[in-house]
């Protein structure tokens, strides 16, 4: 049984707490989160987090802002209104190039961006849920989610203070 | 952190630890302004001024009062157009491509590079906007349907193509700014005392807290937009180049100004970053991040783009000779040889023989005489443009047009005020923004400061 | 956070009987096919007499060696280019598999004196302004524009030019090897500073000799046409496939058992550097294309007049698919860059693109024939349509290939298969490309 019980493990050095962690895991504990300062290389292939998909979202915002500009440049110069200029053919390929590249690349980076907010939830004026006022500055928390019956909370804390852990608190989300 | 060799030059020296480099780089933001701040930004402001009144005069009085003629269309607006276009062409490639090449030391200089690019994009926007005449009808060149029946823009032309490059450009450099930005808001929004700050860093930092699910979708975007930047920022100077090299005149037409534009902005853009960041590492005493080790690194890419600037200069006056067209060959002797002799030598010493110094050592890590050479390379690149748009112009196929060019005082002084425009945004910026991406840095500062990072090697080398 | 544990033990490769096979097999079919191709070309064309059709065989054979030289020596040259270029630039990454490119490299011993002969002989054939009389006023053949050039495209210059730029790279390619060899004896510092100075000197040479040698070899064919970018898409040419061979290379010997200090992020990287140099290339290709599409210069469009609506006009777009649609489209995912079967595939196009695209620059140029001005065509040039992919082709193309395969596998027996005492071993070794 899940619950919405979280013991914190907090650490001063991204080394420690990526070797806890990976220790918690080989124990079988539910580690939820870990919250750094900056990325930690290799944490999300630790915990087990998915390669995300945003990559495959930029190349479909990339061809439907590709197919955009095409077609608009195409209907304005070849069908709404053809004109001749500098003695070009009416369907300028070679002069689309340009249009078409800037649009495939502003879609995708508005598209992705859009995305990833909306994947993390983040928007402007979002309340932060804080774990720890200084994660953003110079400490690391490792947040276990405790298992009714299961998790054995005495261990869990020894295990916290033994591999460096600066302080070992409860946390209840809710 | 992934493995690397002992040999390497540290690049955040002076043992910092990760809330050193919290309380270095908001320190600014959370104290009163410093005396060189206020001096700095006040002499700015003084300049903008001058900016505005001359842009002001221009709109009231229109075009006659630049020194433009019915031969020398295009002057001083495009040059400076094009010069601050190039200057902003340097934070994104710093941020982009040296991230996509996992060049370390982009990390402490990358913000205010970017900072700097779309401070400078913005400048250039306004020389297109005054040059116009009638700024107000601005919008013209967006393809609208409009009052006067559905008469679109002309796609085949290059003009119609730079405002979406450039605008294209400037919003995914803003937007790649604030990704950046976002977790050094939060960690201002966390040290922040008082309420108006804790609610203004909270409303932009989105609610950010450092999770891994997050950091980890962070970087992978981080990633697609550099990936996505680096080809954007090569195309936005081809593309103004295209501006020239599409027409016919001689001295414009030739296949390779893409590439020696962009060649061009990089240069010219890391001599305006050294100029940036030589003050500040002195001013806000960031010498621990800004190390010599950054300023050689930066020198050398000046060094380089330079010599390929030159060649460029060489193999356009090489193929000109070689093309056995009088007219080409004509316009390359006239830069050269012509009235405006003195521009085309000062652009050739300070584009491609003075940026040769930093073959040497001292040269790339003698911060007073990086300084000199940064101004003398913004010199260079600004009469670059000169020299192609004036000296390509002012003497066409009809000798009976050929004409002088001088630039009135309104255009010097919209020229120079724009560098208070810039400065002014900049002065702002170190102000309210953390100037040096904190969780960059901390991400490679050694992580066992008892032994100086000096010996953090994992892998086992069975080397005999 | 932790590494795996990595031996660095010094690997030998060994040539194998199949490696043997393949290189002598590649050279003995392609010079049986040469040979027959050779002597069953016989162009019809209406107008051309049996010596014009004679002399228009000359023209194939030595455009087909001329192809083939050009192109496989500036692959191995952008071999040595890409370890300056890695060495000046501090890069750790791809000291793994450095040995490749030195290998790849050590082809120049051969392939530029070949060079050199195949131009000696193909100069007056192939160079319309190396045709007798065309510098000279009294000739009939006399043309105004190229004797113009005559400062700059006379023979003696020309081989001049190109004697001296081929030995000082040769020279800069072997001092390569040659301190990355004795690395791996006496380790330390000394032979990676030396080779750092001699990067940097050799990089800034070889921006501008390189220049004029495309110039040389190639933009001189069409001896009236000039294009300043030539020698940057030149350039981009030679390196992608520089780039694509290192990486056959690599997933090559990996598929042997060898090179396990290379791994999948290696040729991650050397995916994503065909990528975006492919990209660039198209960038080089656009860039001069649109410009002279654009302007509509009548000495200008005369270059892709033939190339675009002439006989060649299949190749042209054949060229764009295969070096750009095919990287572009494939190697845009992360697993297909890592792939050994995919790699080999968009390897293969983008090598086959890349001689494709040395082959359309010299053939509309060299395949035509020199006459007497006149009035309908005063430019003295009967312009000869696309004579067909035939074995001939096949044939040279399979004669270097063999050629260049044995001398980098030859070449690669002679040291560690990767340098063991290079200061960025290790980091290479535990070399992760990240998210």
């Amino acid at each position: 049984m899940q619950t919405n019980k979280y013991i914190l493990g907090v650490y001063d050095n991204p080394d420690k707490i990526y070797s806890t962690t990976k220790k918690l895991i080989n124990k079988g504990y539910k580690v939820d989160d870990v919250y750094s300062p900056f990325a930690i290389h290799g944490m999300d292939r630790l915990l087990g987090i998915k390669r995300s998909n945003l990559t495959v979202a930029a190349f479909l915002f990339a061809m439907t802002g590709l197919t955009l500009a095409v077609t608009f440049q195409v209907y304005v110069s070849k069908i709404d209104w053809p004109m001749i200029i500098g003695g070009k053919p009416n369907l300028h390929i070679p002069t689309y190039i340009p249009i078409t590249f800037e649009l495939s690349i502003l879609f995708t980076a508005f598209g992705m961006v859009t995305c990833f907010f909306i994947v993390n939830r983040m928007f402007w004026g979002k309340n932060a849920d804080i774990i720890d006022p200084r994660v953003t500055d110079d400490l690391f928390v490792v947040s276990i989610q405790i298992q009714e019956n299961k998790t054995d909370i005495q261990a869990l804390n020894q295990i916290l203070v033994e591999n460096g852990a600066l302080e070992v608190r409860e946390r209840i989300k809710d | 952190m992934s493995y690397e060799s002992p040999i390497r030059d540290q690049l955040v020296t002076g043992g910092k630890t990760y809330r050193d480099v919290t309380r270095d780089v908001t320190r600014p933001l959370e104290n009163a302004p410093s005396k060189s701040w206020w001096i700095g930004f006040s002499i700015s402001t003084l300049v903008l001024a001058l900016w505005i009144g001359a842009t002001t005069y221009t709109v009231f009085v229109g075009l006659g009062a630049w020194g433009l003629n019915k031969t020398v269309g295009w002057a001083f607006d495009i040059t400076n157009f094009v010069f601050w276009v190039g200057i902003g062409h340097a934070g994104t490639l710093i941020s982009a491509v040296l991230l996509l090449f996992r060049q370390k030391w982009r990390m402490s200089i990358n913000r205010s590079a970017e900072a700097m690019t779309i401070f400078a994009v913005i400048c250039a926007a306004s020389f297109i906007l005054s040059h116009m005449g009638r700024p107000w009808v601005a919008y013209w060149p967006i393809p609208l349907p409009n009052a006067f029946g559905t008469l679109w823009v002309n796609f085949n032309s290059p003009l119609v193509w730079d405002v979406f490059a450039i605008s294209t450009y400037f919003s995914v450099s803003l937007v790649f700014w604030y990704i950046g930005l976002i977790p050094d808001i939060a960690t201002v929004r966390d040290r922040a005392v008082s309420k108006a700050r804790k609610f203004w860093y909270g409303f932009f930092a989105m609610g950010w807290n450092g999770s891994t699910k997050t950091w980890h979708r962070y970087e992978v975007i981080s990633l697609i937009l550099a990936g996505i930047s680096t080809p954007l920022v090569l195309s936005v100077h081809s593309i103004v180049s295209m501006d020239f090299a599409t027409s016919l005149v001689p001295g414009w037409h030739t296949t390779i100004f893409p590439p020696y534009f962009v060649a061009g902005a990089i240069f010219s853009g890391f001599g305006m970053v050294l100029t940036l960041l030589i003050i500040a590492r002195e001013v806000m005493n960031y010498k621990d991040y800004i190390t010599e080790a950054h300023l050689d690194a930066m020198t050398k890419i000046v060094m380089v783009t330079g010599t390929m600037v030159g060649m460029a200069y060489i193999t356009e006056f090489f193929v000109a000779a070689y093309s056995g067209v009088e007219y080409e060959q004509y316009a390359f002797l006239n830069r050269a040889f012509g009235p405006y002799w003195w521009a085309y030598w000062t652009m050739m010493t300070c584009n491609l023989v003075a940026p040769q110094v930093f073959w040497f050592k001292w040269a790339r890590t003698t911060p007073w005489f990086i300084f000199i050479m940064s101004i003398i390379v913004n010199i260079g690149m600004w009469f670059e443009r000169f020299v192609i748009i004036v000296t390509s112009l002012h003497r066409d196929f009809l000798p009976s047009s050929w004409a002088m060019y001088t630039p009135t005082i309104t255009e010097v002084s919209i020229l120079i005020g724009s560098f208070g425009l810039f400065f002014f945004l900049y002065f702002l910026f170190c102000k309210f923004l953390p100037t040096i991406n904190m969780a960059e840095v901390k991400s490679i500062i050694p992580t066992h400061h008892e032994d100086h990072g000096h010996n953090h090697v994992k892998g086992e080398n069975h080397a005999n | 956070m932790e590494h795996a544990e990595v031996h660095i033990k010094e690997e030998k490769f060994e040539i194998s009987s199949g490696n043997k096979k393949w290189a002598f097999g590649l050279m003995i079919v392609g010079f049986l096919l040469a040979v027959i191709g050779y002597f069953t070309y016989h162009p019809h064309i209406e107008g051309l007499n049996e010596h014009d059709l004679h002399h228009l065989t000359q023209k194939r054979l030595w455009s087909n060696l001329l192809v083939n030289g050009y192109f496989f020596f500036i692959v191995s040259i952008c071999a040595a280019a890409f370890i300056a270029i890695s060495q000046i630039a501090n890069a750790g990454w791809y000291v793994a598999i450095r040995r490749i490119p030195e290998a790849m490299s050590e082809y120049t011993l051969i392939g530029g004196p070949i060079l050199v002969i195949v131009s000696l002989f193909a100069l007056p054939i192939l160079y319309h302004w190396a045709h007798e009389g065309i510098m000279n006023p009294e000739s009939a053949n006399f043309d105004a524009i190229l004797a113009g050039k005559s400062w700059y495209l006379n023979v003696p210059f020309f081989y001049v030019r190109m004697v001296l730029f081929m030995s000082f790279w040769m020279f800069c390619a072997h001092m390569f090897r040659k301190y990355s060899r004795k690395e791996d004896l006496e380790g330390g510092m000394t032979n990676y500073t030396k080779t750092y100075a001699l990067s940097a000197t050799f990089t800034v040479i070889f921006g501008f000799t390189f220049s004029m040698f495309s110039w040389d070899q190639m933009m001189s064919i069409d001896a009236h046409w000039y294009s300043t970018i030539f020698s940057i898409y030149n350039f981009a040419t030679g390196w992608v496939s520089a780039l694509t061979i290192m990486y056959l290379f690599t997933h090559y010997l990996r598929s042997k058992g060898l090179l396990n200090i290379a791994t999948d992020e290696h040729q991650h990287d050397l995916g994503k550097f065909m990528f975006a140099f492919s990209v660039f290339w198209t960038y080089m290709f656009t860039a001069q294309f649109l410009l002279i599409w654009y302007a509509n210069i009548p000495e200008e469009v005369a270059y892709y007049k033939e190339r675009l609506f002439g006989s060649y006009q299949f190749l042209f777009f054949f060229i764009l698919v295969l070096n750009f649609c095919v990287p572009f489209f494939i190697f845009m995912r992360r697993d297909w860059k890592r792939s050994r079967k995919v790699g080999y595939i968009v390897g293969a196009a983008l090598l086959l693109g890349h001689w494709l695209d040395v082959y359309l620059m010299v053939m509309p140029g060299s395949m035509n024939l020199a006459t007497l001005p006149t009035a309908e065509n005063p430019g003295g040039i009967i312009k000869v349509p696309f004579q067909g992919f035939g074995i001939m082709e096949i044939g040279f193309l399979c004669l270097f290939a063999g050629l260049f395969l044995w001398m980098t596998l030859k070449a690669l027996t002679k040291a560690n298969l990767y340098p063991t005492k290079h200061p960025y071993i290790m980091e290479s070794a535990l070399h992760d490309v990240g998210v």
